[in-house]
């Protein structure tokens, strides 16, 4: 059963160990490793709290394997920042959740499916964090969000979630497979538990050269009266019956509340999905170099290092693997002017585009994901298709570093739909804002007892 | 007279130089020191290349990238970023090197050496910053190897490559290079060549003339030289070898060859079919370097180079042109020379300093450090006063650098001490009257009979005398018969 951080805190003492007692018994494929010894310490915002930290990222003395076998067995000897954050704000890190593998988008984790905790024959997202949520395991999991590894599985489980800014939060530890695109997030019962731990997760790190100078705000957002509203037609192209039935009712919601909404165009939106793929695949094949056996995690047994570092190299799933072989032949000398080069330029213009269109708007909102949760057994259990098969309204967000939000904007059958809230570039509080407003209105988080 | 190249030969080279006085690694806060640390003891999770480490760029080694573009006359990027090179290698933790790709933070400079025919303009293409990966060796040959051990003390270190344009004829000019730029590396401070791999250079060679015609020669490149000796060796070697295919009519290919030092031969390690594709892409990690306006504070604060030093030496002390060029040559002895010459008649100084001091030091293989300026003040002061002889004064330092001590005391423990002037003087009318036939035969015109009286002298003196003042008294008394 969904509850929020009041929740948990309200439980006391006995929070962790129901939280820890609830993950040892679950059979979704949500969490990779339970952290068993884990005790609450101390006082701060989070004191007591059980959080769930998604296994991209690096915690001190867990094993973190990124859901790949590339990594199985590897203990990092550091913590990432928002790891450590958490746990001086006196969180406790309960578990960690699981992912497709490095986070990369239709490639399947090590560990099997997440399954989602409103109906089990459907998915859970890319990552656990939502499902752990959900299911009320923890009120809030912490968990990248490039390609939408965040907001769809928030979108597919009826959880809030919330990326800030690029560089809000700072990557150190993060083991991301593409630096430019991703940035972390939270999921929560509520967005106002996500925002507070975002609050709690930001601010400079010196040790993250892309990380903001100044920590950034997300509280005291303009309100929704007044507010200009733009719906990005092509956000909308693709978007199945019921989702978009869940949607029209959003934009009336926002009416009601004193906002005006109008259908805009983004001239690039089709550009965005594509121009975010080449992007990834080519950071991902210089991010992912590393795992050739020599200094951590696995090593194959060979006669010599080339064929060490290639037999080692074949524990990559082959989703991963092909998007590693699709992102060196994109950067090639042949190649790179054709579509890196092309990606990187048509960025720009993407991001000029996003702010062009915020001169004239608070808000972009759109569906967050083109249709609910699939069916777990269903062709994207590891296949490229599912690559793109989201929405351009996560991949927009991403190249231009925008802050975005997904909350619950009802149900299809038993699973619930996503709203996307999108704003512009450092405007996280106008987002946290509208999308508080919209939650208050409404009443989606609520139907727990579904679960 | 114009140096006529006869082979055509043209020779490029590329210089990784260690900034190893940047106190800490490229992208982390490792020192940069490790020289006497045992493997793999200065490194973190970055110089490892762990998952989930991230860049933090060390300013200092920008400064210095900056300060070393300055010293080569070149210009400076304003803005500049940092590429990913991608490639596999057991000792490149991350599997690919941070670098710099169309916008090196320095372009377009050059250096002025003694070419073989006087003085010759080296281009400087580029140079640009790089981190170092870590090290491999290997059991048995790089050839045939049965097993790799790495050290990533290494990993990480900052590194400038500096290229320059193929304008070196010769094997000697590509080593006086190379001199010249280590000398100016030094005064910049911003490395300590001392260290080993502090400096190492990649050479491509070709030979472009064959039987007196013009020929499109073949560039080899030849990798990883690591002491300017070798270079010379290893470039004179590949000269000859591609001279050797040429004449017997074999094909040259364009490969990189691995000198080997021991052998004194170059060796092929890969043949380049097609060139090499790093996958070069902008590094995400890292945020555009704008430097622009940094480059007017590092010029003001730049230290004198070599080339101005030896100009304001010569004008300044009126030292010869080949004093005041050996003294530049390494800073310590620059400063130890002023530092003497501000004491003592400038002349002395240079000649004390870049002939004796340097060479007593060069033969020991010592330190400027183990000779002060003080001592070699006192020593010069002595032999001016006629206190010792300049013979004397040698045998101070000498004795200085094997055994220590100062020369005042080294003078008394070893009886250098001049006899006084009197006593020659009485030495001197002693012996032209023990010495009449002498006496005859040089005034009758045998200059050599004077050289037995001031021998007398030297004997009675018991070789405690300066042989010219010896001189001066035996003929003094000789006018006076």
């Amino acid at each position: 059963m969904i509850k929020d951080i009041a929740s948990f805190k309200a439980a006391g003492s006995k929070a962790v160990a129901e939280s820890l007692e609830k993950i040892k018994k679950d059979d979704s494929g949500i969490f990779i490793t339970v952290c068993g010894g884990a005790e609450s310490s101390g006082s701060g915002p989070l004191a007591g709290v059980p959080i769930a930290v998604s296994d991209n990222i690096s915690t001190k003395g867990i094993e973190t394997t990124c859901a790949s076998k590339i990594l199985k067995g590897y203990v990092p000897p550091f913590s990432g920042k928002s790891a450590d954050d958490l746990e001086k704000a006196g969180a406790v890190i309960v578990g960690k959740t699981n992912l497709t593998e490095f986070g990369i988008l239709g490639a399947a984790s090590a560990y099997g499916p997440v399954k989602n905790p409103r109906d089990k024959t459907k998915k859970g997202g890319p990552s656990g964090s939502a499902a752990a949520v959900a299911a009320g395991l923890v009120p809030a999991a912490v968990c990248s969000d490039a390609g939408g590894l965040l907001r769809v599985s928030a979108s597919f489980c009826g959880t809030a979630a919330f990326k800030p800014s690029y560089g809000a939060i700072s990557r150190f530890g993060l083991i991301y497979y593409t630096g430019s695109l991703d940035q972390i997030g939270v999921t929560a019962a509520t967005i106002s538990d996500a925002a507070a731990v975002a609050d709690i997760l930001s601010g400079n790190d010196k040790r993250d050269t892309t990380s903001l100078p100044e920590k950034m705000l997300y509280f005291g957002g303009k309100p929704l009266a007044g507010c200009k509203i733009g719906i990005p037609e092509e956000f909308l192209e693709g978007v199945s019956a019921g989702v978009m039935k869940t949607f029209d009712e959003a934009v009336k919601t926002f009416e009601k509340l004193g906002a005006s909404c109008r259908k805009i165009s983004l001239k690039n939106a089709g550009y965005m999905q594509p121009v975010h793929d080449i992007i990834a695949a080519g950071e991902s094949s210089a991010m992912l170099a590393k795992y050739d056996g020599t200094r951590f995690g696995p090593r194959a047994e060979a006669d010599n290092w080339h064929e060490m570092i290639a037999k080692t190299r074949a524990l990559f799933g082959p989703v991963t693997a092909r998007r590693i072989m699709l992102g060196i032949h994109l950067l090639m000398a042949g190649q790179y002017n054709d579509y890196y080069m092309k990606s990187m330029q048509t960025r720009t213009l993407i991001i000029d585009e996003f702010n062009a269109v915020f001169q004239d708007y608070d808000l972009l909102i759109s569906p967050t994901t083109k249709d609910v949760a699939p069916d777990v057994g269903g062709t994207c259990g590891g296949c490229d298709q599912e690559f793109s098969a989201y929405s351009a309204a996560i991949a927009g967000a991403d190249l231009a570093g925008l802050p975005a939000a997904t909350v619950p904007c009802g149900f299809v059958g038993k699973l619930p739909a996503g709203l996307q809230i999108i704003g512009g570039y450092l405007k996280d509080a106008d987002v946290i804002a509208a999308a508080e407003a919209f939650e208050k209105e409404t009443d989606f988080v609520k139907p727990q007892e579904a679960i | 007279m114009a140096y006529e190249n006869p082979d055509g030969v043209m020779i490029g080279l590329e210089v990784h130089v260690q900034l190893n006085n940047a106190a800490t690694k490229m992208f982390c806060s490792c020192t940069s020191d490790y020289t006497d640390s045992e493997a793999n003891t200065c490194l973190c999770a970055g110089c490892l290349a762990l998952p989930g480490t991230t860049p933090v760029l060390n300013e200092k080694s920008v400064e210095y990238a900056i300060r070393i573009g300055l010293a080569l006359n070149a210009e400076i990027e304003d803005e500049t970023d940092f590429f990913m090179k991608s490639y596999f290698y057991p000792d490149l933790g991350n599997g690919y090197q941070v670098t710099q790709f169309d916008r090196p933070i320095v372009k377009n400079g050059h250096v002025l050496i003694e070419g073989e025919d006087g003085e010759l303009k080296i281009r400087i293409r580029r140079a640009h910053m790089e981190d170092d990966p870590g090290k491999m060796a290997h059991f048995g040959t790089i050839e045939k190897s049965t097993g790799s051990i790495i050290d990533f003390n290494r990993s990480g270190m900052p590194l400038v490559e500096i290229v320059t344009e193929p304008d070196m004829r010769s094997a000697k000019e590509a080593r006086r290079f190379l001199d010249k730029l280590r000398s100016i590396l030094e005064y910049l401070d911003v490395f300590d060549g001392s260290r080993e791999g502090a400096m190492k250079a990649d050479a491509n060679i070709s030979v472009n003339v064959f039987n007196g015609k013009r020929i499109e020669g073949t560039r080899v490149e030849v990798k990883n030289i690591s002491s300017h000796k070798a270079v010379e060796k290893a470039i004179n070697y590949e000269i000859m070898r591609q001279k050797d295919f040429l004449r017997k009519n074999k094909p040259l290919v364009q490969e990189t060859r691995h000198y080997d030092e021991d052998r004194n031969v170059t060796v092929s390690l890969r043949v380049k079919e097609t060139a090499d594709d790093y996958r070069y892409f902008p590094d995400f990690d890292l945020v555009p370097m704008f430097v622009g306006g940094r480059v007017e504070g590092i010029r003001a604060e730049m230290p004198e180079l070599p080339d101005s030093k030896r100009e304001r030496f010569v004008s300044q002390y009126g030292i010869s042109d080949a004093h005041a060029k050996s003294l530049v040559t390494e800073r310590a002895f620059a400063d130890l020379f002023e530092s003497v010459a501000a004491k003592v008649d400038s002349k002395s100084a240079a000649s004390w300093v870049a002939d004796i001091v340097k060479g007593e030091l060069n033969y020991r293989d010592m330190p400027i450090t183990a000779v002060s300026s003080d001592d070699i003040v006192s020593i010069i002061l002595m032999v001016s006063k006629k206190e010792i002889s300049e013979e004397g004064g040698i045998a101070v330092i000498r004795t200085l650098l094997d055994e220590g001590g100062k020369p005042a005391d080294i003078v008394k423990a070893k009886g250098l001490a001049m006899a006084a002037d009197d006593f020659i003087a009485a030495a001197a009318k002693e012996a032209v009257a023990e010495s009449p036939d002498a006496v005859a035969d040089y005034k009758g015109g045998a200059e050599n009979a004077l050289n037995f009286i001031v021998g007398k002298v030297m004997q009675k003196a018991k070789g405690k005398a300066d042989a010219r003042l010896a001189r001066e008294m035996v003929l003094k008394e000789l006018e006076k018969m």
